[in-house]
């Protein structure tokens, strides 16, 4: 640590020059408040006097009236931010230095907390209403996440011209392409809920995660894990295959959060 | 030694009860706590190492702009001490956002990242070089330390004024491009004591 005295700042410096204080440093000097006159402290003592009972005011209407302060906190919030969500915020920032912690996932969840959520232009850029149940926006998912595998986004969630039939259809989901085999990986920690094959959706695992969140990943060639396991992020759980109604290897993965379907582009490309 | 005699002083500014009161409307009850918890350990951060030095704060002032402590005048802290005591309280800020963090991880609380978040944000916005901030007074420190005081005045106010023109216009323009005015709001508050910086040095050295 530096040997050099302070001492030597405090005398090569008029007195007012020693800039002000950060928050909780030690060198302000207590004696700057000699200048006290009891006229002076009489007034402070009754601005201090006013200012105790505005907050006392303001706990007590907090306690005893949580409606009306909740719709004024409504009003203000609005006028300063919007809809930004400040403990969402945190929370996301939190998570970015938990060990572990995916720092970008993280800082996107807080983004989108702070500045709203960004908009997938093909969404918007439709003009039929979006059927029931569907969520365009990006939502903050609070855990950490991960694409399932990195391959090309071949189609969207939205309505689109189904490759089969050739008819305008919502896509549930997002697909992505990747050759037969390629490793699916979960994309948060969960736990399996189901293991199952159909004939639209082929092999497919569902994934259950904190909050309400579930994964579905579709058209694999093989499942490696069974209903009730608990899987890790990142975790291996299925091959790309192309079972089902595809055209071609690749996954169909889709995001719920209860019963709505949200879109995962935001989660799944960069 | 620097220990003050006799009980340390608190002095609490009437526009900061005023601040609290509206603060404590407008947030969440869990909110409120999270940034309080951060703000009480951050201030207990800098206490502990002024006490691991010998040293006890005269007075501790609670104001709009945050808290400070005030050593007594016959107190002369070393500059290695004072950079101590000052990178203190973002330390243990940015200690807690890791440790807190860590438990929201294991016990998969939302309440915990909260908490960590508000540490985290607490602890970085204090490290920004400006005046009234954690950061502004340790950049004064070091180039006092480097150069003379008179440079860490200038740079002092120089940096408070780049970090309070960047703030501000980052506010500016996400109320204009997204109507929020949160950042402008607390740039504009930052901003306060740094024009008192910039017009001290000005007096001082003749600008």
């Amino acid at each position: 640590m530096p040997a050099k005295h302070y001492r030597a700042a405090q005398r090569a410096l008029p007195r007012q020059s020693v800039p002000p204080r950060a928050a909780g440093t030690g060198a302000r000097r207590a004696d700057s408040e000699e200048r006290k006159t009891p006229r002076g402290e009489k007034r402070r003592l009754a601005q201090l006097l006013i200012s105790a009972i505005i907050l006392l005011s303001a706990v007590v209407c907090k306690v005893t009236m949580p409606g009306i302060t909740e719709q004024y906190r409504q009003d203000v919030l609005r006028l300063l931010g919007q809809d930004a969500d400040f403990t969402a915020a945190f929370a996301a920032v939190g998570q970015a230095v938990a060990p572990g912690g995916q720092v970008g996932e993280a800082l996107n969840d807080a983004y989108v907390a702070v500045f709203g959520a960004r908009e997938d232009e093909r969404i918007l850029s439709i003009v039929e209403p979006l059927p029931e149940k569907t969520e365009p926006l990006q939502q903050i998912l609070r855990f950490a996440y991960a694409a399932p595998l990195q391959g090309e986004l071949t189609d969207r969630f939205g309505y689109r011209t189904d490759p089969i039939s050739g008819e305008t259809a919502f896509h549930y989901g997002v697909d992505l392409a990747a050759d037969e085999g390629t490793p699916i990986q979960s994309f948060a920690a969960g736990t399996v809920t189901v293991v199952a094959e159909s004939a639209e959706l082929g092999k497919y695992v569902m994934v259950e995660h904190p909050n309400g969140f579930v994964s579905l990943y579709a058209h694999c060639a093989a499942a490696g894990v069974k209903p009730g396991q608990t899987v890790t992020l990142g975790e291996e759980i299925a091959q790309v295959g192309q079972t089902g109604r595809t055209t071609g290897p690749h996954l169909h993965f889709e995001l719920h959060q209860q019963d709505v379907y949200l879109n995962p582009v935001y989660y799944v490309s960069r | 030694m620097c220990r003050a005699e006799g009980k340390t002083k608190l002095y609490v500014s009437p526009l900061s009860l005023v601040l609290l009161g509206a603060f404590i409307l407008i947030s969440s009850p869990l909110m409120l706590c999270a940034v309080l918890q951060a703000a009480v350990l951050h201030e207990l951060g800098h206490w502990l190492a002024l006490l691991l030095h010998g040293a006890r704060p005269a007075e501790l002032r609670i104001t709009a702009f945050g808290a400070e402590m005030l050593l007594d005048s016959r107190c002369r802290l070393s500059y290695g001490t004072e950079l101590a005591a000052v990178a203190a309280g973002p330390l243990v800020n940015l200690l807690f956002a890791v440790l807190l963090g860590a438990a929201g991880r294991y016990w998969e609380a939302d309440t915990l990242y909260l908490f960590s978040g508000a540490h985290l944000v607490l602890g970085l916005f204090n490290l920004l070089p400006a005046a009234a901030l954690d950061g502004g007074r340790m950049l004064w420190l070091a180039v006092s330390y480097l150069f003379h005081p008179y440079a860490a005045d200038r740079a002092c106010a120089i940096a408070s004024a780049a970090v309070s023109a960047l703030l501000i216009t980052g506010g500016a323009v996400m109320l204009v491009r997204g109507g929020r005015c949160f950042l402008l709001l607390a740039a504009l508050g930052l901003s306060f004591p740094s024009v008192k910086e910039l017009g001290l040095v000005k007096r001082q050295h003749g600008g």
